[in-house]
């Protein structure tokens, strides 16, 4: 595997970790923060409500 | 596939790829104005946000997401027999999913914002969060865009048996 897969690698790893460090100390943040307005919403409601 | 087609889609892919940065820089525009509007200017950035995502960012994503598919499966380049395509598809594929679940984020916030967001204090942190993940967005899809364009060397484990079986020999 090439040095810059590997460095590209260790950098999203690091990423993903801190994110999950950050939202498991609290930050409130996850996917089903969204998930009810995601399955209320989409372009048709978007259009209707656009005024 | 044939040269005319290859160029067509290579031309598609480029073309929603890059439209899909720059409508996420507009998105993030939109967000950082979003956070410093009063409650008329905010009502109209926010339903500009939730149109911009749900009918450009979102279709755009999905054009880059089945081009690139298209465009790697009917070249030499394949999906799986080089690191830089293999981490494109990779950052398209997570960069997809995660902008239909914060979509709702914007949606929440288009909303709240016909309420006025001065007087929906629960929508603060979703109002930061817009354009935090914009910004986030628009750096991954800016080194989307380096990766195709310096398509750095690596071939994959599958890569490199297939090009030992097209020499004859072994894969090392």
């Amino acid at each position: 595997m090439p040095r810059w897969v590997r460095v590209f690698v260790a950098v999203a790893v690091l990423i993903v970790v801190l994110l999950v460090i950050v939202a498991l100390a609290g930050g409130g943040h996850g996917p089903g923060r969204h998930l009810a307005s995601v399955a209320t919403a989409g372009p048709a409601g978007s259009a209707s409500t656009a005024r | 596939m044939p040269p005319t087609a290859r160029r067509a889609v290579l031309t598609l892919h480029v073309a929603a790829s890059v439209g899909w940065a720059g409508a996420v820089a507009a998105f993030l525009v939109l967000a950082l104005a979003g956070l410093a509007s009063d409650d008329a200017t905010a009502r109209g950035v926010y339903a500009s946000m939730e149109l911009l995502g749900w009918w450009l960012i979102v279709p755009l994503s999905l054009v880059t997401l089945v081009s690139g598919h298209v465009q790697a499966l009917g070249t030499h380049w394949r999906l799986l027999h080089h690191y830089w395509v293999v981490i494109k598809l990779v950052i398209t594929v997570v960069a997809s999913i995660l902008l239909v679940v914060h979509m709702g984020a914007a949606t929440s916030v288009a909303d709240a914002a016909r309420d006025g967001v001065s007087a929906r204090d629960d929508v603060g942190d979703l109002r930061v969060q817009l354009a935090v993940d914009a910004a986030a967005a628009l750096l991954v899809l800016l080194v989307a865009t380096a990766l195709s364009v310096v398509k750095p060397a690596g071939l994959t484990r599958r890569g490199r048996r297939a090009v030992a079986r097209r020499r004859g020999a072994p894969a090392t």
